[in-house]
């Protein structure tokens, strides 16, 4: 199954959030949805689930215009809430029954997904009485509970301690090796970069990175160098000190020296300078790129 | 449909089992009970002590002291009132009065002058016109035996009854009102509170993000009309509990009650009436209950509730104030009236006043009826349209032209 949004629109009142949005994501894949605070992704989100219309534009699933026949989807919301007077097993029951799940389905799904998240012990119990990790874990049930082709994940993470996050992590997994569609909003770059092949960077309404983490690291500029040394306050000084035009920033962190290029094609410049200052350098090589430092370059200093 | 059932079925059972809803309505139930029990526990007392309650004039402790020497006697044999006494002329009526050893003194002053000392006037306190009629009568029967006419001539003129039959070819208001005030009150209270009820269940879901996940489970129109309908039901299941069990309770102790005109009447009243009373609620209801559920989708914080209802509220206190004011006037056919029984937000209780207490044509009922039902279907699109919008809207409530400024865009 492709989901495919094509050239979506939306404003509401005089604030355009949504400026000719186009991607696609396929089943068995997750597409990291990424955008500073406000970049309009909780909109593209209900515009994919037919919350909203959008102004124009249209989404699709297979080249057919998407409706509730020919998918479903499962939401986590950012904004985490069930009823917390009422017992997990009701309110999980009334929203299978409302996503048209037969009740002895429904029941099967609760009990399985309970025992898979570890809190099956708490079927029978009012929600306002667990903790904020277990809620979140029945949140994401209730996502789940219809075993959706989409899965829209919106800071699944948040919240949680190391040992919940590994059993979300490893279901998160699952779900996808299923085949199932799973769109993944998060600002934990490192989340993102574990389970997403894709992604989608929004920010001021303009989609302005979009592809396989890998290529969008490959086009993102190599001038940083990564120097491995004992003394890094010898060789700061003694970078500083050899007259290299081209270093344009030196940074001293975790017992290496972060050197910035102007260009990354001076980096031969630089090893060469490097390795004849007549300091103990351990090594010299070009520092990857990581999510962060790329979600930043695309979305600092604009909305 | 079959989403609109899971919703109605979830909004129902929430409030039926809900322990404030249920202690209510069972408090509701042992209050209804004990009241229309009341003649067969007090073997002691009569049923014209609650009629005392409702509206006669209580048993009090009177005083009589004669300053004329004769009328004293007069009145302590003719008073209907079987706790009067005779005092001493020399007596403190203020001070016996005062410091609650009588609740009323009567000084008789001469055959035509009498002080009344009573610590508090009560509304339906009927002693002192008791005392002037009997004073009247005295006065009438000595003036004219002086006269030489016999006391049985003196009767004859003074004393005659006029007997008249009333033929009422519509109504009688005075047999109405009480059952009228009585189902207007709660037709007006059942559609505030669960009115309210609806506004904050939306409130609450939206506050506690529950929301988020409804609003893509399913369609606004189903979850609001399954929200009102649901509550709805609830709040019909529980008035018709309580109608069946006061007159189930009422039809044991029919007999006791026989003397009693106001319990009477009010479990008398015409079948067709009940009827009336059922579709005004229903409709009356909708009208406000799917405009509570739009308000209750605006609001971001419960607090908000308050400040959003607050218009629907007071049209709502209008409409139930401006029809009181007719009943107690008598006069429920007014042009006011007339308009108010057509005006969708007033005519649920306008009209249904006018049913109960006057000659309405049918008409003029079914035009009523017929622009609720439009006004009903309007509402509930526009309801609607709000819900849809205002459920994913937080922060400061809109402003109703934003509000209509986007669901025109949409």
């Amino acid at each position: 199954m492709i989901l495919s949004v094509n050239n979506i629109y939306k404003s509401f009142g005089e604030k355009q959030v949504l400026k000719g949005i186009s991607f696609s994501a396929e089943s068995g894949k997750a597409l990291g949805v990424l955008g500073r605070n406000g970049a309009g992704k909780t909109t593209l989100i209900r515009i994919i689930m037919q919350v909203f219309a959008p102004d124009s534009g249209a989404v699709y699933i297979d080249k057919t215009p998407i409706s509730d026949t020919n998918v479903s989807f499962g939401y986590l919301p950012e904004e985490r809430g069930l009823y917390p007077k009422k017992k997990i097993s009701s309110q999980l029951m009334y929203f299978a029954e409302l996503k048209g799940v037969p009740r002895a389905k429904a029941t099967a799904n609760i009990d399985r997904l309970l025992a898979k998240l570890e809190i099956s012990e708490y079927k029978n119990t009012r929600l306002d009485s667990l903790s904020k990790g277990n809620q979140q874990k029945v949140q994401l049930i209730a996502a789940l509970i219809s075993d959706p082709d989409i899965i829209v994940l919106d800071e699944p993470f948040s919240g949680l301690d190391p040992v919940n996050a590994g059993i979300l992590k490893e279901l998160v997994k699952e779900l996808i090796s299923e085949g199932k569609l799973v769109l993944f909003s998060s600002h934990q770059m490192n989340y993102i970069e574990e389970f997403c092949n894709d992604i989608v960077i929004l920010n001021g309404g303009h989609i302005v990175a979009n592809g396989t983490i890998r290529d969008i690291k490959h086009q993102f500029a190599r001038n940083i160098m990564e120097v491995s040394c004992e003394d890094t306050v010898a060789v700061t000084d003694a970078i500083n000190n050899a007259g290299m035009p081209f270093v344009k920033n030196l940074v001293m962190q975790d017992g290496c020296v972060f050197v910035t290029l102007d260009n990354e094609n001076r980096k031969f410049d630089f090893m060469e300078k490097a390795a004849a200052l007549g300091v103990d350098i351990d090594g010299i090589r070009v520092k990857e790129p990581n999510l962060n430092d790329i979600f930043i370059h695309y979305t600092e200093g604009q909305i | 449909m079959k989403t609109f059932l899971k919703v109605f079925k979830f909004e129902f059972l929430n409030l039926v089992v809900n322990k404030v809803f249920i202690g209510l309505t069972i408090a509701i139930l042992l209050l209804s009970a004990l009241l229309l029990f009341y003649p067969r526990y007090s073997s002691g007392l009569d049923t014209s002590s609650i009629s005392s309650v409702i509206g006669g004039s209580n048993k009090k402790v009177i005083a009589v002291i004669d300053e004329t020497g004769h009328l004293g006697e007069y009145l302590l044999e003719n008073l209907s009132n079987e706790k009067t006494s005779l005092l001493d002329e020399k007596t403190d009526a203020k001070k016996i009065v005062e410091d609650g050893d009588y609740d009323i003194a009567v000084v008789i002053k001469s055959e035509t002058e009498y002080d009344y000392i009573v610590n508090d006037m009560g509304l339906y306190d009927s002693t002192d016109s008791e005392i002037s009629d009997l004073l009247l009568y005295h006065y009438q029967q000595s003036r004219l035996g002086e006269l030489g006419l016999t006391n049985d001539d003196i009767d004859s003129v003074i004393a005659v009854q006029i007997n008249a039959d009333y033929i009422i070819t519509g109504k009688n208001q005075v047999n109405n009102f009480l059952y009228t005030y009585i189902l207007m009150f709660i037709l007006y209270l059942a559609i505030i509170v669960y009115g309210q009820m609806i506004a904050q269940n939306v409130a609450t879901e939206k506050s506690s993000r529950a929301m988020e996940l409804l609003i893509t489970s399913a369609d606004p129109k189903q979850l609001i009309f399954g929200k009102v309908l649901g509550t709805g039901s609830a709040g019909l299941a529980q008035m018709s509990l309580i109608l069946i069990w006061s007159v189930a309770c009422f039809s044991v102790n029919r007999s006791a009650w026989k003397d009693n005109e106001i319990i009477s009447s009010i479990f008398d009243m015409p079948a067709s009436l009940v009827i009336y009373t059922i579709i005004f609620f229903l409709l009356g209801f909708l009208i406000y209950a799917f405009l509570y559920g739009a308000l209750g989708s605006l609001a971001s914080k419960m607090e908000d509730i308050g400040t959003l209802t607050m218009p629907l509220t007071f049209i709502m206190m209008i409409s139930f104030m401006v029809p009181i004011f007719f009943m107690s006037s008598g006069n429920v056919d007014s042009p006011v009236m007339k308009l108010l029984s057509y005006i969708p937000f007033s005519s649920p209780l306008a009209m249904f006043v006018r049913i109960a207490m006057s000659s309405v044509a049918g008409y003029e009922i079914i035009i009523s009826i017929a622009i609720l039902l439009i006004s009903v279907i309007a509402l509930g699109h526009l309801a609607v349209l709000i819900y849809r919008v205002g459920v994913l809207m937080y922060g400061k409530p809109p402003k109703f032209n934003e509000i209509l400024k986007i669901i025109k865009k949409d």
